[in-house]
């Protein structure tokens, strides 16, 4: 009984005299206030964690693996033979020229050449490549690789158009083409920008 | 002010700060939901157009057009050729649409594009197989090799080039006019 005056005696101090009604739905705002800043700041943390930049992976895209297939038998201007139409594809061309670099289409062009004209005039035109486009870059890598040796992955052939920068995207895809006692792995990776038609 | 007024309000006070903590959370958790269901639509989008893909890449290897020769993600130009406009095939294929463009002509609008008849072939750039004219159409393309036989000094050979599938649905949800 006397524990509870004193407690309701203090409790009225606290009210009336130590803490004033002004004071007290002052110092209740200001911690309604930091609730909502605690609370602000819990989810400014999350949102920076949903939407932080990822390091930058490129996507496989079927699309791009599509593309490569197509490639691959894609009829090219190149032969060996003189007067017979015995043109190589592209995926000829990929395996001539990691197995045979030196050797020259009847044009007097080595097969890596064409190649490379090749890939810029079929891929690069496909994918409108450049600053005033969304895609601003690709390249070509060509790695040979047997499974299950250490001498993997060696890259046999590598091309590139426009400047890997600010790629707001990566995508890509790759194709296998055989070459005894590997494979030769044909990767196609694109940049594309923020801007452009 | 008598004791139970003061206690009235202060009850007050206590639900209004209750409802309003109660609705800023509600926000925050419709905020937080929405954000992973845009994620998750897009998600589920991706998925989507991969088999999209995937059934034109069947399409492409069905008996009707693959190459005789064994060549992957092939279509036989003469093939599409000989089935172009062919009626029968509008009722076979659940597509509103589906038309084969060659790369020379990636760049330019439907409408200029020179479509393959039996006088022009091959040298056009579009063969259209069937064309319901849907008003509104939802498409997917893939890249194909399209090849014919050709022939040069007199031996025959076979020529590849670079060309887009394209099959479209009709589409009951997008209210716009079919694009390029």
């Amino acid at each position: 009984m006397k524990n509870n005056k004193k407690a309701n005696s203090s409790q009225y101090l606290w009210n009336n005299k130590i803490m004033p009604k002004s004071k007290r739905s002052q110092s209740e705002t200001v911690g309604f206030v930091l609730i909502i800043i605690i609370v602000m700041v819990i989810m400014l943390i999350l949102l920076y964690f949903l939407f932080r930049p990822k390091p930058a992976t490129t996507t496989d895209s079927a699309d791009m693996t599509f593309l490569l297939d197509s490639f691959n038998e894609y009829t090219t201007n190149c032969t060996f033979i003189p007067d017979l139409p015995q043109y190589e594809n592209g995926k000829d061309l990929i395996q001539e020229c990691y197995s045979n670099e030196g050797e020259l289409c009847t044009d007097g062009r080595s097969v890596c050449q064409v190649l490379n004209d090749t890939i810029k005039e079929v891929i690069g035109r496909t994918l409108d490549v450049g600053e005033d486009y969304k895609n601003k870059a690709y390249r070509i890598n060509i790695k040979y690789f047997v499974k299950g040796s250490k001498d993997q992955n060696i890259t046999k052939f590598s091309m590139q158009e426009g400047t890997f920068a600010n790629c707001t995207e990566r995508y890509g895809g790759y194709s296998i083409v055989s070459e005894s006692p590997g494979a030769l792995e044909v990767r196609l990776e694109v940049c594309k920008g923020k801007n452009g038609k | 002010m008598k004791k139970n007024k003061r206690s009235q309000v202060r009850m007050q006070e206590m639900a209004f700060m209750l409802v309003g903590v109660i609705l800023f959370f509600v926000f925050v958790g419709l905020f937080g939901v929405t954000i992973l269901f845009n994620m998750l639509k897009s998600s589920a989008q991706q998925t989507a157009d991969n088999n999209a893909l995937t059934a034109i890449k069947n399409l492409a290897s069905s008996p009707e057009f693959y190459c005789a020769t064994s060549k992957t993600n092939c279509i036989d130009g003469d093939k599409a050729m000989a089935l172009s406009n062919d009626l029968n095939y509008t009722k076979f294929y659940s597509f509103s649409r589906l038309e084969i463009i060659k790369s020379i002509a990636f760049d330019k609008n439907r409408a200029d594009m020179i479509k393959c008849t039996m006088a022009n072939y091959p040298n056009c750039e579009e063969i259209v197989i069937f064309d319901k004219h849907a008003r509104y159409e939802k498409s997917v393309t893939s890249y194909v090799a399209l090849c014919r036989i050709e022939s040069e000094n007199g031996y025959s050979y076979q020529k590849c080039e670079l060309a887009k599938l394209e099959a479209a649905t009709e589409d009951k949800d997008i209210k716009s006019p079919k694009s390029k």
